[in-house]
């Protein structure tokens, strides 16, 4: 018995279990509409005038793969226009066809990097050591496990980076008599001079302008720093040099901040299990039941674009048909081509609308609204009074 | 086991060979079989008393040649040869089986079948005698297209299947006998 494949009849009814993933089957509207869909595809195609090799399932196929298309196109336009402000989000809430509102998290987190090379904020943390120093000894090891104590990890062992050495001069106002206590400056005695001393109370004090204690401050650490030596450092490779030479008695240990190179260059950061990029962004298929209209018509001019490529496809298997007494070649590259090209189109519409709505997009035409009103109103006559 | 041709490719030709010859060309042609029981002949095996049944109405592509002139020892007379293409399908679902001798009626001209071809094989294969297929140890593969008549117009005057020598009266022309 010869293999009789059915082809189109003329109508269908669709059942679950139908499509290829059935990702919709229990969606009410696209079950409801794959009929008629069907229908209409097949008609474009020239049923009933012309049979359609094709079949009720390889339209909702089409159907299926058309709404799969469209959540695709929107999903990808969404995740690219916010992932900035996805980044570090859970992965569990599911984000399709919802308002993503905008923040600050994602840009954050990209500088997080430049915090925590300026030693304000950022991602790695900063470990306290400290440099035991000697009598007399200029020079040390800062890989010398037996000098160096580290907060975290072990000295010449792990690789750590100094980020901040307190080795410093005593600050200047430590070296300064404060004003209002009123000595030091013989404030009091020119107030007593003024004829004021007998309206102060016990402890009494003139009112200074601040840039008097800051010029005060600098001429402290400037004399410090030209006419002594001061507190400094250098460091190269492993090695410290410390000025001015340790005694031994003013200081015996030097303090210091510093990241672990490893933490620095660990690839994870911050949580797991959170939106990293474009592939873990929680956006699913929509429901056909929620695209609106519009939406709904692009998806069936899809699903009419791949039904021409399909049965194109299928036409065009063999370049030639044998027919009685001769043969004949069917309209598949020209259905292939023409269903290609308006799947290119509809897809490059879609992308065009999207890129139109864009956050950047939105605020430009509001800019060149707003810049169009303010030159409307500035051709509308102004009144002249009349007093 | 052939990887192209399969029943399932086949399908989709015999769909659109019935969607061509039924659907979209349709041309028809009669076909009158002989009687052989019913039909006499000579000591030669020919027979001027041909018996046919009532003709059957069949879709093909044909291919009608030109006219030919033939002038011998006997006068004038004309010809024509025309290749008539059946789907060997629509044949075979309605058992019909087109052999030499048989009349198509066509265009109002008889043609008299010369030969008949059924070796029009698509992939190379007919499902009927195929041997792996036949034996069940392999799927169908190839389709057997068509069933190529080759036939020539012969005189109308012999095939008795209408009258050709005969004519009506014409009451335009029955005068009165008196006048």
């Amino acid at each position: 018995m010869a293999v009789k494949i059915p082809i189109w009849p003329g109508s269908s009814s669709f059942s679950a279990g139908d499509t290829p993933f059935g990702l919709y089957d229990t969606d009410n509207e696209f079950t409801s509409s794959a009929d008629n869909t069907a229908l209409w595809c097949a008609r474009k195609l020239g049923h009933p005038l012309t049979d359609i090799e094709l079949q009720d399932i390889n339209l909702y196929a089409c159907f299926e793969e058309a709404v799969t298309e469209y959540s695709n196109q929107v999903n990808t336009y969404n995740i690219r226009d916010n992932m900035v402000n996805l980044f570090g989000a859970s992965t569990g809430s599911n984000l399709t066809q919802q308002k993503v509102s905008s923040n600050l998290g994602g840009l954050i987190e990209l500088a997080e990097e430049y915090g925590t090379e300026a030693g304000s904020g950022g991602n790695v943390t900063y470990y306290t050591g400290s440099l035991t120093v000697a009598s007399s000894k200029q020079i040390y090891d800062l890989s010398d496990p037996t000098i160096v104590t580290l907060e975290s990890g072990e000295a010449g062992t792990d690789v750590i980076e100094i980020k901040r050495i307190f080795h410093e001069a005593p600050p200047a106002i430590a070296r300064y008599f404060d004003p209002f206590i009123g000595t030091g400056l013989g404030s009091q005695q020119m107030l007593d001079s003024f004829g004021m001393g007998n309206y102060s109370p016990g402890v009494s004090f003139m009112m200074m302008p601040v840039y008097a204690d800051v010029l005060r401050l600098q001429g402290i650490e400037f004399n410090d720093q030209i006419r002594k030596s001061s507190y400094s450092f250098q460091i190269l490779n492993n090695r410290i040099k410390i000025f001015p030479i340790p005694d031994g008695s003013s200081f015996t240990k030097i303090f210091f901040e510093y990241i672990k190179k490893a933490d620095r260059s660990a690839p994870l950061k911050g949580n797991t299990g959170t939106i990293s990029d474009f592939s873990n962004v929680p956006y699913d298929n929509m429901l056909y039941a929620d695209i609106n209209d519009v939406g709904r018509q692009w998806i069936r001019k899809y699903a009419l674009a791949l039904s021409k490529e399909l049965l194109g496809y299928i036409r065009g298997k063999y370049s030639g048909i044998p027919i009685p007494n001769a043969e004949i070649t069917l309209n598949g590259s020209d259905l292939l081509s023409a269903g290609q090209t308006e799947k290119e189109g509809l897809i490059t519409e879609l992308k065009e609308i999207l890129d139109s709505m864009s956050r950047q997009a939105q605020l430009e035409r509001k800019q060149a609204e707003s810049d169009a009103l303010q030159m409307q109103m500035n051709k509308i006559p102004l009144k002249i009074y009349v007093g | 086991m052939a990887l192209f041709g399969s029943g399932r490719d086949a399908s989709l030709i015999r769909h659109i060979n019935n969607e061509l010859i039924v659907k979209i060309v349709d041309t028809e042609i009669e076909l009158y079989k002989l009687v052989l029981e019913d039909t006499r002949e000579n000591l030669y095996g020919e027979s001027d008393q041909k018996k046919y049944y009532n003709p059957i109405v069949i879709p093909c592509l044909i291919q009608k040649d030109e006219k030919a002139i033939i002038g011998d020892d006997y006068g004038m007379d004309s010809t024509r040869t025309g290749i008539f293409g059946f789907s060997r399908d629509y044949l075979k679902d309605r058992t019909i089986i087109i052999e030499i001798g048989d009349i198509l009626n066509y265009d109002n001209e008889f043609y008299e079948v010369d030969v008949v071809h059924s070796g029009n094989y698509w992939a190379g294969k007919n499902p009927s005698t195929d041997l792996g297929f036949t034996r069940g140890q392999t799927d169908e593969h190839g389709y057997s297209v068509e069933v190529r008549v080759e036939a020539h117009v012969t005189q109308r005057n012999k095939l008795n299947l209408i009258e050709v020598r005969s004519g009506g009266t014409n009451q335009e022309y029955q005068l009165p006998k008196n006048l």
